[in-house]
């Protein structure tokens, strides 16, 4: 629930592949099949409509019951079709003019309802997505998506209105399929209040039978309709009001699946009989962004539009120490608006140094020179700032609280703006901040840069709150976008890098993995970067090590 | 003249009483006994209660002859914030305490004495606070003007805990209002401003002088519990609360850092709600209080 | 009976005064209740507007205190859009927990307080007052968050004796038998009301002890024991029920603290009631459930200390046209 969820949220990245249910082992004796996984949540969805909801369960949620047209595999490359997986649809054919994709539906597919998916629901869906009264945050992501059309029941034409590498990408995964027959009649500006978002029927492996508001969600393996079944029988996410308790409840055993486990809670999950500890790669990345602008927008910075202080407070900082305090071994030091993980990073990279006399020696050199109290001052006003983060991030409260110190060192004084999350929104969207503390999980792909960094995005309403302008970087951006070869678009990106490196846009801090506490008797997939859960409908429990809660009484499978 | 059957001449034999009372004996010895220590321990200290020692290295140090309280997360020496923190906290509970003592009385002397409507309707606004929970109010107010300074959070604790004090001075001013002396100040004329301060005030003076004793207990436990959620002293200044709040995720490997500041709470809460009792006892020795 | 109509009238305007502040105070907090779902750098000024008025929240704050108001008459509370359901039914959910969960503690508490305190004045002076009087202080001088914090540690974290929060585990309900379902709730609530006894217990054992000694010195009961009542009898008949008035305003009083559900004791233990239901409402700037969970907090209150009054009347008839509600937060 703490996770900053302005940018293109992972509609986008995706799950899980009901697609290889193509190659899965047919489900063979009785008993191979059963079992409940009990997944401890920090954050109840606020609904579950997919246009709309944006907090992570509720994209779990949606992630299983739910289906897309293809999904992104795991290597999450987002370039033409390659590595995408079928899920609504069974397969699909490019026009020659590249401008267009059709789409053959998966007859069998159906609604927990029992009514046939077809290919009007998947117009429906697009138009709902697109249609301005819903204000779904993926309109502007299938922007690039000039209609999807039903030609017959069962085959879809979708037609892009310019050739993009990550147009296939676009329209197969960034939308779900969701039932015209119970939504056509529903008010679009109010889709929240639509019995759907409560109790959603979709066409995916698992149907949601109860949701108990700040109790659980229950979902269900889907057999209805000669439907192959999952694995499991049962995913339950138990609603825990924060995460200490989350956690709280894996250890005890109340729970299975624990998404985020702490570094400073590792070695009680090792110690743990029961549990094991999944460590991989994050898409998350942090940092301090300086604002260039003043909170009015009208004049630069008086303190941060000078390149030399953001270089010099970057050089001040030790953030190995940071990651290392925070993180422990958990984390990696960020080096750019990227995750090692994903298809944009660039592993030559080299960060600023961490060299305290070189700052204060640059600092002087900008006109900010120490007084009697040790603050530094230029013209007579204090180096003092804010550093703007939202109380209910615990990791970003202590790297505030970790800068504040080693700004103290140089001769500056910060303090720390910790808000709740509603003014912290507010805050960064109206750009009323010195520096911010932001925590991003971006597109696995590079569309997302174009939408954090650039000049355009700086522009009123776009993403890019600390107004950072630099028509070097968004020329190499550019280039990097306009790339069918990755191997050029990584060339591009990788200068683009270095220039906000050398800028220093943003003091980059962590790149924290993903740290999971699974209960032993789980064998669990691949974990996919950003999105654990991915693979969540092929989790087994194995028949012989079963414990009383796999076996539900009657009545809970159907 | 008249003089109220009052109270300058009781005092002596009040501070006898309390003198005579272990107990509160006992709590004025803890109250200064602390008050002391967060006022000279700070400078004795070798490190600021700020400073991080080595972020990497002497995060939750354990206590030892170095740090006798350990370090806390960020490697800072636990007892210096400690000892700094009880400044603030047993500073902030105080004065916050005063201004909610100064806006009761004034409220309760001046509804008691107008009486008729303006009395009820200056109740009415006083019971309306007294039935919000004071917790839910001060996380309103703290949503609407997040990331107070420390003067403002006293303002608003005292703004948020007068109603109590202003019933209770309003319902002494009303028993006494039929008073012998002052009926007879009242027809020698005094004016009601007069009548308030000269004549019922000092003898509501003992109930409050009480209930503020033990509205200390209250404030600073509740200032403790807003900064232990992190919306009250604001870092890097140390308050109990939010010592306790950094070391509460990490209770189960690191206890020290939650449970020094913890007590210190609970030996300040002690000490004043027997300073109120003893105090209560020397006023109405004989038949004992009601509330 | 006048008194009685007097009450509710007086109750009546107190939670007007409430909910008319907090229908404010809300409204002044930076963000709106589409701030943590909804906000988006995407999401257009006129979308906004949009959203706003679907939900009844543009319009000056008068415009929607005005039609606020008229929907409350015909016993609406609005939408809450952090819930996505009526702020009736959110209420509705929660309340039952902080009534059982206070029901509970407030017996128990009462109970033992009493008990308590009449050991003490019975013993007057002696150990036995002395020693309990000690562990009273000690225990109404915890502060709550840390109380709870302690005894959760200790009870769900190294004894594992009871469950880590939450009001019942999720698992149960598909395959349990009535006893099963019993024991567990009481698993859950025996440490949050353990902390909530803890922390009441004290005042009310005072407050008996006090008030029983009070009596006890009181003139009459002096005469009923020179008439030749034992000891014993006298403090049955006489003193005992004529010190509970006290007691039982302490009652009513001490309902604040826990109307609005105990706070920090519902947050460290994640007990679903209504603390947490308004603690959340006000992160998420729920306007219409902060303001339904105040007002039912406040209504709380009042509907409390009218009883307390009311039965204090019953007891101690001399006192009924006095104020009898010293009030102070318990």
């Amino acid at each position: 629930m703490t996770g900053f969820r302005l940018l293109r949220l992972l509609p986008l990245v995706v799950a899980a592949s009901c697609a290889s249910g193509d190659d899965a082992p047919p489900s063979a004796a009785a008993g191979s099949t059963g079992g409940t996984i009990v997944i401890a949540t920090p954050g109840e969805p606020e609904y579950l409509m997919p246009p709309i909801a944006l907090s992570t369960t509720a994209r779990q949620v949606h992630d299983l019951v739910y289906q897309r047209l293809a999904r992104i595999g795991d290597s999450l490359n987002t370039l033409g079709d390659g590595g995408f997986t079928p899920d609504l649809a069974r397969r699909w054919t490019w026009a020659d003019d590249s401008l267009s994709v059709t789409f053959t539906l998966d007859s069998a597919a159906h609604w927990h309802d029992g009514l046939p998916v077809r290919a009007a629901d998947v117009a429906f869906s697009f138009a709902l997505y697109t249609d301005p009264r819903t204000a779904s945050n993926a309109a502007t992501i299938l922007a690039n998506v000039a209609s999807v059309t039903a030609t017959d029941s069962l085959t879809v034409v979708a037609r892009f209105r310019t050739r993009r590498p990550e147009a296939f990408y676009e329209v197969a995964n960034q939308f779900f399929i969701l039932p015209e027959h119970l939504l056509k009649e529903a008010d679009r500006s109010r889709l929240a209040a639509s019995p759907l978002a409560t109790m959603p029927v979709g066409s995916g492996p698992f149907r949601v039978t109860r949701w108990v508001p700040t109790q659980l969600i229950e979902l269900i393996a889907d057999t209805t309709a000669g439907r192959r079944r999952t694995p499991l029988d049962r995913i339950l996410f138990t609603i825990a009001p924060d995460p200490v308790t989350a956690f709280t409840r894996v250890v005890t055993g109340e729970a299975d699946v624990f998404e985020a486990v702490r570094p400073d809670r590792v070695a009680e999950v090792r110690a743990n009989p029961n549990l094991r500890l999944v460590v991989g790669p994050s898409l998350d990345y942090n940092f301090l962004g300086f604002n260039l602008r003043e909170a009015s927008g009208r004049a630069p910075h008086p303190i941060f539009a000078d390149r030399t202080v953001r270089r010099a407070l970057t050089m001040a900082t030790d953030r190995r120490g940071i990651v290392a305090n925070i993180y422990d071994s958990l984390a990696v030091q960020a080096r750019g608006p990227f995750t090692t993980a994903s298809s944009t990073s660039d592993p030559t990279l080299t960060p600023l140094p961490y060299a305290v006399d070189s700052a204060n020696t640059l600092l002087d050199a900008a006109g900010w020179l120490r007084g009697a109290d040790s603050i530094r001052r230029k013209n007579g006003q204090p180096l003092t700032f804010g550093i703007l983060t939202p109380s209910s991030s615990n990791a970003r409260m202590r790297a505030a609280v970790l800068l504040q110190e080693q700004f103290r060192r140089v001769g500056v004084d910060a303090r720390v703006e910790s808000v709740d999350f509603p003014s912290f929104v507010k805050r960064s969207s109206n750009r009323r901040f010195d520096t911010i503390l932001s925590q991003w999980t971006p597109d696995p792909g590079p569309g997302g840069v174009n939408e954090q960094w650039t000049s355009a995005a700086a522009a009123p309403g776009g993403n890019n709150f600390g107004n950072y302008r630099n028509p070097s970087f968004d020329a190499q951006v550019d280039s990097a976008l306009a790339s069918f070869q990755p191997d050029t678009l990584r060339a591009h990106l990788a200068r683009a890098w270095r220039i906000l490196t050398d800028d220093a846009a943003a003091i980059w801090l962590a790149e924290p993995k993903s740290v999971m506490a699974v209960h032993k008797r789980i064998q669990t997939t691949g974990i996919r970067p950003g999105a654990w859960w991915a693979g969540l409908a092929q989790w087994r429990i194995p028949a012989d090590q079963r414990i009383a809660r796999d076996r539900p009484a009657a009545g809970a499978a159907r | 003249m008249i003089a109220p059957p009052s109270n300058a001449s009781n005092w002596g034999a009040i501070v006898q009483r309390l003198r005579a009372d272990r107990r509160s004996l006992l709590a004025i010895g803890a109250l200064c006994g602390m008050i002391v220590l967060v006022i000279v321990g700070p400078l004795l200290m070798a490190y600021a209660p700020y400073e991080q020692l080595d972020i990497t290295r002497l995060a939750h140090a354990r206590p030892s002859a170095e740090h006798l309280l350990g370090t806390d997360v960020y490697s800072r020496d636990v007892l210096s914030r400690v000892l700094s923190g009880g400044r603030v906290s047993l500073a902030v509970a105080m004065s916050a305490v005063c201004i909610e003592t100064v806006i009761g009385v004034a409220w309760g002397l001046a509804a008691g004495l107008a009486g008729g409507w303006i009395d009820t309707l200056m109740m009415r606004c006083a019971d309306a606070g007294l039935s919000v929970p004071r917790v839910l109010l001060l996380l309103a107010i703290l949503a609407a003007v997040p990331m107070v300074p420390i003067w403002m959070l006293v303002v608003l604790l005292g703004l948020t805990g007068w109603f109590g004090i202003a019933r209770l001075v309003r319902s002494e001013v009303r028993s006494v209002r039929s008073a012998d002396f002052v009926l007879a100040a009242r027809s020698l004329g005094a004016s009601p401003l007069r009548l308030a301060l000269w004549h019922v005030l000092p003898h509501v003076s003992g109930p409050v002088l009480v209930a503020a004793t033990l509205a200390v207990g209250h404030v600073i436990v509740l200032e403790a519990g807003l900064s232990f959620i992190g919306i009250g002293v604001q870092p890097p200044q140390a308050s109990w609360g939010n010592i306790i709040g950094d070391g509460t995720e990490f209770i189960a490997s690191a206890p020290w850092v939650s449970i020094a500041p913890g007590c210190c709470l609970v030996v300040v809460v002690l000490a004043v709600s027997a300073l109120g009792d003893g105090l209560r006892d020397a006023l109405a020795p004989r038949q004992l209080p009601r509330t | 009976m006048r008194a009685l109509i007097q009450r509710i009238w007086q109750g009546f305007v107190v939670v007007a005064i409430v909910a008319t502040v907090t229908f404010v105070l809300v409204r002044l907090a930076p963000g709106d209740p589409f701030s943590v779902a909804f906000e988006n750098a995407r999401l257009t000024p006129a979308l906004r507007a949009q959203w706003r008025s679907a939900y009844g929240l543009d319009g000056s704050i008068a415009s929607q205190y005005g039609h606020w108001i008229i929907a409350l008459l015909r016993g609406d509370l609005g939408w809450s859009v952090s819930m996505s359901q009526p702020v009736s039914r959110a209420i509705a959910q929660a309340l039952p927990y902080t009534l059982l969960l206070m029901g509970i503690a407030l017996l128990l508490s009462f109970t033992i307080g009493m008990l308590l305190g009449a050991l003490q004045a019975a013993r007057h002076d002696r150990a036995t007052d002395r020693g309990i009087g000690v562990l009273t202080l000690i225990g109404g001088s915890m502060p709550d968050f840390w109380l709870a914090l302690v005894l959760l540690l200790t009870g769900a974290y190294w004894l594992r004796l009871f469950p880590v929060g939450g009001a019942s585990d999720p698992l149960l309900p598909l395959a349990a038998s009535g006893t099963t379902v019993l024991i567990d709730r009481l698993r859950h609530l025996a440490l949050p009301v353990l902390t909530l006894v803890i922390l009441i217990t004290a005042p009310v054992a005072r407050q008996q002890r006090a008030a029983l000694l009070d009596r006890l010195h009181a003139e009459w009961v002096r005469t009923a024991a020179a008439k030749g009542l034992s000891s014993g009898a006298v403090f049955r008949r006489h003193a005992w029920r004529t010190a509970l008035g006290p007691v039982v305003t302490l009652g009513g009083l001490a309902l604040p603290a826990l109307a609005g559900g105990a706070v920090f004791v519902e947050r460290v233990f994640a007990w679903p009631g209504m603390g947490r239901l308004a603690v959340g409402a006000i992160g998420a700037r729920d306007y219409h459930l902060v303001v339904g969970c105040v007002i039912t907090a406040s209504v709380l209150v009042v509907i409390g200390s009218t009883l307390a009054d009311l039965l204090v009347m019953r007891l101690e008839p001399r006192t009924a046209d006095q104020d009898t509600s010293q009030r102070q937060r318990a």
